[in-house]
């Protein structure tokens, strides 16, 4: 037995919290388990994914999960930007956060159990929020029981009861509420999963040409905007030689570059002359 | 060398993702300007492989090859191979923080510079894993906060370019942010000699020293005024100290003192006086060791310290 589960969320809804969890209470119930999330950009906000192994074996596979039995969509508007049924096993399951019924499902694979449950709305009638945001990793994991999986309600909500402190009896309140509430239907779907093309692959050395901006127009970086007072500059060039960002222009005279000046202020603080005051920066442009 | 006969050709181009006072973008572009441009970089993990920027542009102005961690010095052995079978004379840089030349790069640079590859190696030592968010590394020094040292690191750094000196190697220089114009003499020395040559830079890093960031110069020649950074010269074996240092070893200057240095730092604030101490005892012990390479200075240097 070899359980995979692929978690989808947006950075701050606990979507890698979720997976450990869940890793932690099949490794309670003697099951060996890992949870690992995928390193993107995770800023808050942005798609996350996480993944959780459970085997009765040990597991020796240290990749991502590509296949697996159980999805998990902790958002309910994330699967307009991400596939989430992307790679699930026929007859696999998807656990999904949202207000719609499980016949309003639409995938490319034959069969799918589609577990719906609203976990928002249970998070928000159990007053569990933070910073104004609702928790639903915690419910999600509740629903998630539900799918063909061999865990114990009574251990995660240990767990739980036991990592959240006073927060702990809403947790578990909301977990059992999502287990029961979840509407659990085996849905039919247009079987038309599209795999990808094979394609004949390109070998190429990926050779970057040099260029100026790769991080774009830096001066927005500024706050504050250096100025040269050509009355006291003598042309030593310190300012040029020490510009940490190239943005010197050495033209008759020195120039700075204000398209890509970052206002480190290093050219006044080297200038012998006193010959570079600054301002703070105010762009009218933005 | 005037700076106005400097190179005037920019190599290391604006607009690119360092940070505001960068001081490896600003050694770089100097190091570049020595060497004309007529040079390959080949530039493992580190600031660099990040600021230079994504696929399919690149901030820097001559052809780079990124490379793994572990192994810059023997991907510069075999291109510096090619180009000689090219017949090319063009100069094979390695460019490499602390992490890629004390720590993970060790091995491949002391293969290298014992095989006697013809390649430049240069580090830009900012005393830190910078790049993923300051880490302590094998050449940060004792009592600096970093986030894995987070009540100051109990252990002194380990000395790369003294490492490099006991390899036999034709060239080994230290250079600082500091002095920009005593750099870009070494380089031009450096491209003059064949065979391995070793050159590390300090390179003091606003974000994570924590000073602010248009102090990134007077903080390299800090560095060397207090003593903490030495910068020598070493060719052939013929062993000197230069600029500062010189003026130091010679007893022309005196240092300035080390706490101006450290509590100029952030990551030294909360060091106390017997850190100074432990600190002072170590930067002695350096400066007599390499007083007594040098031979004819004799190794008074401590008394600066009493
Ligand atoms: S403020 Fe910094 S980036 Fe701007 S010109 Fe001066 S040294 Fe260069
Ligand atoms: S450093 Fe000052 S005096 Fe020298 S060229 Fe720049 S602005 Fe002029
Ligand atoms: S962390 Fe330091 S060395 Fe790295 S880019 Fe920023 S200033 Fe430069």
């Amino acid at each position: 037995m070899l359980i995979s589960i692929r978690f989808h969320g947006r950075g701050g809804q606990g979507a890698v919290t979720a997976s450990k969890l869940l890793a932690q209470t099949a490794s309670e119930m003697g099951y060996y388990s890992q949870s690992m999330p995928f390193f993107g950009a995770e800023r808050r906000g942005a798609p996350v994914i996480s993944f959780t192994r459970i085997s009765d074996e040990p597991i020796y596979e240290m990749s991502q999960v590509y296949h697996p039995n159980i999805v998990v969509v902790l958002d309910p508007v994330i699967m307009k930007v991400v596939d989430v049924f992307r790679g699930v096993k026929e007859g696999g399951w998807i656990v999904a956060n949202t207000t719609k019924k499980p016949d309003e499902f639409v995938f490319g694979q034959e069969y799918l159990n589609i577990v719906a449950v609203d976990a928002t709305g249970i998070a928000i009638k159990n007053d569990l929020l933070v910073a104004g945001m609702p928790v639903v990793n915690t419910p999600m994991l509740g629903a998630l029981l539900r799918a063909d999986i061999p865990l114990n309600i009574e251990v995660l909500e240990g767990i739980v009861a036991r990592k959240f402190g006073k927060e702990g009896k809403k947790n578990v309140k909301a977990i059992s509420e999502a287990y029961e509430f979840a509407e659990v239907k085996l849905i039919h779907g247009s079987g038309k999963r599209r795999y990808p093309k094979k394609q004949k692959i390109k070998v190429e050395f990926p050779i970057s040409t040099p260029a100026e901006g790769v991080a774009g127009k830096t001066k927005l970086w500024r706050d504050f905007r250096p100025e040269i007072n050509y009355d006291k500059c003598n042309d030593c060039l310190n300012c040029w030689l020490h510009c940490p960002e190239s943005a010197i222009r050495l033209n008759d005279r020195v120039e700075i570059d204000y398209d890509y000046c970052k206002g480190c202020l290093v050219c006044a603080a080297v200038c012998p002359k006193k010959a570079i005051t600054s301002e703070r920066e105010v762009f009218a442009d933005v | 060398m005037k700076i106005s006969e400097m190179e005037r050709e920019e190599y290391v181009l604006p607009g690119n993702t360092a940070c505001q006072g960068c001081p490896s973008t600003v050694a770089l572009r100097t190091v570049l300007k020595a060497l004309e441009g007529n040079a390959v970089l080949v530039i493992p993990a580190c600031c660099t492989s990040v600021y230079m920027g994504p696929f399919p542009h690149s901030a820097i102005g001559v052809p780079v090859f990124n490379t793994a961690f572990a192994s810059a010095a023997a991907t510069a052995s075999g291109i510096k191979a090619s180009f000689e079978l090219q017949g090319k004379d063009t100069e094979v840089v390695v460019w490499a923080g602390d992490g890629g030349t004390y720590d993970i790069g060790l091995q491949a640079l002391s293969g290298a510079a014992e095989r006697g590859e013809d390649i430049l190696f240069i580090c830009y030592n900012n005393e830190m894993y910078s790049n993923t968010g300051i880490q302590r590394s094998g050449a940060t020094p004792y009592g600096a906060w970093t986030t894995t040292t987070w009540k100051g690191k109990r252990e002194h750094k380990k000395d790369v370019s003294e490492l490099m000196l006991s390899h036999g190697i034709p060239y080994v220089a230290t250079a600082s942010v500091g002095y920009l114009r005593d750099l870009y003499e070494k380089v031009k020395r450096a491209r003059e000699i064949r065979g391995f040559r070793y050159l590390e830079i300090l390179a003091p890093c606003p974000p994570g020293w924590r000073f602010p960031m248009d102090k990134t110069i007077r903080m390299g020649k800090l560095a060397v005024e207090s003593g903490m950074w030495i910068l020598f010269e070493s060719i052939n074996g013929e062993f000197r100290f230069t600029g500062v240092s010189k003026s130091i070893a010679e007893g022309r200057r005196k240092m300035k003192s080390l706490e101006e240095y450290l509590l100029s730092q952030g990551r030294f604030s909360h060091l106390k006086p017997e850190d100074i101490a432990e600190i002072r005892k170590y930067v002695v012990k350096k400066w007599e060791k390499l007083a007594r390479l040098e031979g004819e200075v004799d190794a008074a240097i401590a008394k600066f310290y009493v």
